[in-house]
């Protein structure tokens, strides 16, 4: 994606931010407040829960350092860290501990929360039924659609081939087809 | 663009933005995490992208591979390679078969174990030769559950020490010196179980060889096997070589090619070693028939950079990297080269390299070239020294920054395992399926120290190298400052390479270790000389560290940190004691696709890899469903 992952403006690094941090961190802080915000948008659109989504980008950029210090490719890091979140998200495995560590400081509440949304018309359907989705099928969505990736792109991304993101986005989409129309029968 | 898309683009943008702002600032547990990774990743890296090694210290895995009542299955290793007749002197029979055969030396290991058996009943198994690799330490004469192979063919030639003891004192009582199967063999059970035995005898001493053959062996195999003993010959009066203690000589040894040179008959073995009570290192080694044994050997392995490693004079020998498609000697200008023969290696032993042995009759200088499969020579086909003399490794301070060590390890079966100590002296096994093959990758300790009142001039990483660090970590001729502890030993500050910034490296050494700690002052301030005076270690039984420290120092902050780092060029394995991370089950991410995986496996070691290339995340997908830790003991 040429426009690079979807950064917004109360992301970027606040002159303020950097003072107080050891010098040698100073790199650490910056590249953490360059990406953390998309980073968290992304997860946000893959687990449907904000907590979770900040779990998931903290863990996916600590993971992110050591290997982006070792690339020395800091153009890299954002496709990385990209890869990294979606690949958390993707893995059932990677998220148990995620999800125990949000549920114990949580509690129950916090699954009432996402489970008590209130409907507010055909958009939150369509949010309802893309937590349906197998995670793969749902990142495949969220690259194309979000991200704005290629196939190539979500195919590097996610790990297979171009023909299997088509896939993903193509049995995604019938599904979502298919869940709406049943809830609005 | 669809509805679905359309919807989904628009319902993306608004559940982004519903977001809203997130802190930019860095949670201080995340830079906490993130910082320990960083610069747990910089130590690796800064040795990884250097170590070109494939496997320099080449552990043997599999030496036993093929021991027990059954032969290990395994692929015919001569595919594709040119057979040959060999003939060898091996303790003094010449003994002629084909290549693809394996014969194995048993002298020097199965005569201190017939040292225990009964005069009466003891006979001492000399070779075995068979058309099955059935490993260096087993023998039908000595493993009560031995049994044949349904399509195995196996001869075990022995002196037989029970006959010298029943007929003592009888002039004449050798048995018959004739070497015909036909006319010798009888069917029967012997000290070797059942068989064929044929008795026969040297000048003066009686010996007997033991035949198996499966049911349905072939013709050819029953052949070749037979013809084998009956073009035996053997010296007059057999000098076999020197025993030594089990411990000395824990199997045989493959015999992989004999020749003539002006000395006389030499004999190729190829004979693992022992390290620490475990069998390690291939030694290949020349021996001839006058000499007083070993003439010219040692341990040999490839490299990347380095394709080819040879030895000896007439013959020249050495080791080969599969890739490579023949290997022949290079004389003086305008003589025509030397083709050599390569020679796979048994199927108990799974290095990946091949060997190769030439003939040079002249004795001249020769330099062994790899060829790829067109004929041209490999690049970087450097080959180290072809003095015909010892190059067997003296023990050395430090290992060349390209080299790798690993512990010793142990076969179990399918299974090598390695015992490691952690870093704050916790010990445990690391069991692994030999493909993994971890013990080619470059092995050491890594913690985590801390100093009291801290004022973080020096990082909390304490990592260990066997190579000397000067090579890869610092820079300049000399340090930048030194301390002397008030035990002698001299600590050093050296400038730090440019991926160490804003660090320079404080290096003590201990034995063949080097402990290096990151650190930011060009001198030894008061907080640099408290970690050069406080921070020691002791070596373990595998040749790992233990630190250790002393106030204000503490080595094992917490119970968590202790770390063996196993580590390659595009992968690097950590087993981190760490309770913290394996709390309730622990992180675990067994799915490669990023390139990290992690678990918990006993005692709270923290399994992390993280592979730096895609092509290895197939190693960690199996690294997940094959490695283990067991007999885990913390520090007391």
């Amino acid at each position: 994606m040429a426009e690079g992952m979807r950064v917004g403006v109360e992301d970027r690094p606040a002159g303020s931010g950097l003072e107080q941090s050891d010098a040698a961190d100073g790199g650490l802080d910056e590249l953490y407040a360059r990406h953390i915000g998309a980073g968290v948008r992304l997860a946000f659109l893959l687990t449907g829960d904000r907590s979770h989504a900040e779990d998931l980008a903290q863990e996916a950029f600590v993971r992110c350092v050591g290997r982006f210090r070792h690339l020395r490719k800091p153009d890299a890091f954002e496709a990385y860290f990209r890869r990294a979140i979606v690949n958390l998200h993707t893995s059932g495995l990677r998220r148990r501990r995620l999800e125990r560590e949000w549920l114990s400081r949580e509690g129950a509440a916090s699954v009432r929360r996402v489970s008590s949304q209130p409907d507010v018309g055909a958009r939150e359907d369509l949010w309802r039924a893309l937590g349906t989705l197998p995670a793969r099928q749902r990142a495949a969505l969220v690259l194309r659609y979000y991200e704005d990736l290629s196939e190539r792109e979500t195919a590097e991304v996610l790990g297979c081939s171009v023909a299997a993101v088509k896939s993903l986005v193509a049995r995604g989409g019938e599904a979502l087809r298919e869940r709406i129309r049943g809830e609005e029968a | 663009m669809n509805d679905v898309e359309h919807d989904l683009r628009e319902l993306f943008d608004l559940k982004a933005s519903s977001v809203g702002g997130v802190a930019p600032r860095l949670p201080e547990q995340v830079r906490k995490r993130s910082r320990r990774r960083e610069l747990g990743t910089v130590l690796v890296s800064g040795l990884t992208v250097l170590a070109l090694v494939v496997g320099s210290v080449a552990v043997l895995r599999a030496v036993d591979a093929g021991r027990g009542p059954e032969p290990t299955p395994a692929d015919d290793p001569w595919v594709g390679y040119e057979l040959f007749e060999r003939t060898a002197v091996v303790q003094g029979f010449t003994i002629t078969s084909p290549s693809d055969w394996y014969m194995v030396d048993q002298w020097s290991w199965a005569r201190p174990i017939a040292a225990d058996v009964p005069r009466n009943v003891r006979i001492t198994p000399v070779l075995m030769l068979s058309n099955t690799d059935r490993g260096l330490t087993t023998s039908p004469c000595f493993d009560a559950a031995f049994a044949v192979g349904s399509e195995e063919a196996i001869m075990t030639i022995a002196a037989d020490d029970a006959y010298v003891w029943k007929h003592q004192g009888q002039a004449d009582a050798l048995p018959q010196a004739a070497t015909r199967f036909d006319s010798g063999a009888r069917e029967g059970t012997g000290a070797c179980g059942t068989g064929t035995y044929v008795p026969f005898a040297t000048e003066d001493l009686p010996y007997v060889a033991h035949f198996l053959f499966g049911d349905d062996v072939s013709e050819e195999d029953r052949t070749t096997l037979i013809r084998a003993f009956e073009t035996m010959s053997a010296q007059a009066t057999i000098d076999p070589s020197p025993i030594g203690t089990r411990r000395d000589h824990p199997s045989g040894a493959y015999v992989i090619a004999g020749g003539e040179n002006a000395a006389g008959p030499w004999t190729l073995e190829l004979r693992p070693q022992t390290e620490h009570g475990y069998i390690a290192n291939v030694q290949l080694e020349l021996s001839t028939v006058e000499g007083p044994g070993v003439v010219a050997g040692g341990p040999f392995t490839v490299r990347d950079g380095r394709p080819i490693e040879q030895g000896g004079g007439d013959p020249v020998f050495g080791a080969v990297v599969k890739a490579a498609d023949a290997v022949e000697l290079r004389l003086e200008e305008g003589t025509p080269p030397i083709p050599a023969q390569v020679v796979p290696l048994p199927p108990s032993m799974p290095f990946d390299f091949d060997l190769f042995f030439a003939s040079n009759d002249a004795d001249v200088q020769a330099t062994a070239v790899a060829l790829d499969d067109d004929g041209v020579p490999m690049a970087s086909s450097t080959p180290v020294t072809n003095e015909p003399s010892h190059t067997f490794l003296d023990e050395v301070d430090h290992l060349n920054p390209n080299e790798f060590w690993a512990p010793a390890v142990k076969m179990e079966g399918e299974h090598v395992v390695m015992p490691v100590t952690f870093p704050d002296g916790a010990t445990a096994e690391v069991v692994y399926p030999a493909e993994l093959a971890l013990e080619t990758l470059n092995v050491y300790p890594d913690s985590y120290a801390n100093l009291e009142e801290s004022s973080g001039t020096c990082g909390w990483p304490v990592h260990a190298s066997r190579s000397d660090p000067r090579d890869n970590w610092s820079r300049g001729d000399a340090p930048l400052d030194r301390y002397e502890r008030k035990d002698g030993r001299v600590v050093e500050l050296w400038r730090g390479q440019p991926w160490t910034r804003p660090h320079n490296i404080l290096i003590t050494r201990i034995g063949p270790w080097n402990i290096v700690v990151l650190c930011r002052s060009r001198s030894m301030t008061a907080e640099t000389t408290l970690w050069a005076e406080h921070l020691d270690a002791s070596g373990s039984t595998e040749g790992l560290l233990v630190m250790e420290d002393s106030p204000p120092l503490d080595a094992h902050p917490g119970d968590t940190g202790a770390t063996i780092r196993f580590s390659g060029r595009d992968v690097v394995v950590d087993l981190e004691i760490s309770p913290d991370d394996c709390r309730g089950g622990g992180a675990t991410d067994l799915g490669a696709g990023d390139g990290v995986v992690e678990w918990c496996a006993e005692g709270d070691v923290h399994v992390y890899a993280n592979a730096f290339d895609a092509r290895q995340y197939d190693f960690l997908e199996r690294l997940t469903s094959g490695l283990d830790i067991r007999n885990y003991r913390p520090v007391a």
